[in-house]
């Protein structure tokens, strides 16, 4: 059959080093997975995941390198450097659309005991969502002092914001992260492209500083200007958020 | 006495700020000594009526007493989301007693039998 091409003995294609640099990957994949528990600060812990999706996909990726140059009787078939080199960008360009679904499930996972589902956050992100025309995001609280807000737009829309923020902000400063929020989500609502904010969640995002001001940024703070018809709470909250962090 | 400097200076010894702390770590520990738990903003309106301060600045000192295992926490659910309720590791009494320790075994180890022999001589006068 021509599939099987040169594949001849398959105990082989997962023999030597191949096993060993597999056996590795994954061991390095069990290890970030349990330094995740730790990791408090969320560049550390976003980088800790991209490194447990990229090392449980390295092994899938070399072995699947492996079968497609034996079933095609290329020269890489069994050269074990040659399959790193193919399975290195692989395993990263998995971990990075992988990222973009397990990332933002794995903070609804992690957060679902402190989901806000009534009180006048919930009634204020539904009353906008509406307006905006898109399907009411969920709302976590993350418990982290440190105060901060994020938002996915993946399997289900959802907005996090810090128990630390909403400790230290007023009722109209929240109101304005949530519209920041809000407009972010409304941004993506179109193609699956890659803006910015979205970027902020690949690995790429860790060589940026978290709080990017770009484009989108300052769209979404327009947004919120306009809709308060003030910037002062905007200010405001930026300020507190800045003082924390400071 | 050996090669290591103990750094006195570092020790605060007296009743406002109470050893290794800061006055503000040291007003936010009272309240909470005096009552069981507390939220950043209650701790924030009492300690307004002494001093000018800003609401974050609570909620940092609060943060660090945390991360120094001073304080516990738990997110608890309540008007505008969730928020953090506060509340002491232990009586001031014993966080006193503690620090009481640390000290005099760090001038123990710096000064050897100079800092026995006159803790033993300032014991045997308080008699």
């Amino acid at each position: 059959m021509m599939f099987l091409g040169c594949i001849g003995n398959v105990l082989e294609l997962f023999g030597g080093e191949r096993l060993l640099l597999a056996a590795g990957s994954l061991l390095l994949a069990g290890a970030a997975f349990y330094a995740l528990k730790a990791i408090k600060n969320t560049k550390a812990r976003l980088a800790v995941i991209y490194a447990h999706l990229f090392f449980a996909a390295f092994p899938v990726v070399l072995f699947s390198s492996n079968l497609a140059c034996s079933g095609m009787c290329m020269p890489c078939q069994n050269d074990t450097l040659a399959l790193v080199g193919y399975a290195v960008p692989g395993a990263a360009l998995l971990a990075v659309f992988a990222g973009f679904i397990v990332i933002p499930l794995y903070y609804v996972r992690t957060n679902r005991k402190r989901e806000i589902a009534s009180g006048w956050m919930v009634r204020f992100v539904a009353r906008y969502a509406k307006t905006l025309g898109m399907k009411q995001p969920r709302l976590y609280a993350v418990d982290t002092a440190e105060p901060m807000a994020f938002s996915f737009r993946s399997v289900r829309s959802a907005i996090f914001v810090s128990v630390g923020m909403l400790d230290i902000l007023k009722k109209r400063e929240v109101e304005a992260v949530l519209l920041h929020e809000l407009a972010h989500l409304r941004e993506r609502s179109s193609a699956l492209k890659f803006t910015g904010a979205l970027m902020r969640w690949s690995p790429f995002s860790l060589l940026m500083r978290f709080h990017d001001h770009g484009d989108e940024e300052r769209k979404a703070d327009a947004f919120v200007i306009r809709e308060q018809k003030t910037s002062r709470h905007l200010r405001a909250a930026k300020r507190r958020i800045s003082r924390f962090s400071n | 006495m050996n090669g290591d400097t103990v750094k006195v200076s570092r020790i605060r010894l007296n009743k406002r700020g109470l050893g290794v702390l800061s006055p503000l770590e040291t007003d936010v520990l009272g309240i909470l000594w005096s009552n069981d738990e507390a939220r950043v903003r209650d701790i924030y309106t009492r300690l307004r009526k002494r001093r000018t301060l800003a609401l974050t600045s609570v909620a940092v000192v609060l943060d660090r007493l945390y991360r120094k295992g001073m304080v516990s926490r738990r997110a608890a659910p309540g008007r505008g989301g969730y928020h953090y309720i506060y509340s002491a590791k232990g009586s001031r009494m014993e966080f006193e007693q503690s620090v009481i320790e640390k000290t005099v075994d760090r001038l123990i180890d710096a000064f050897g039998p100079t800092a026995v022999s006159y803790f033993h001589e300032r014991f045997r006068r308080r008699k």
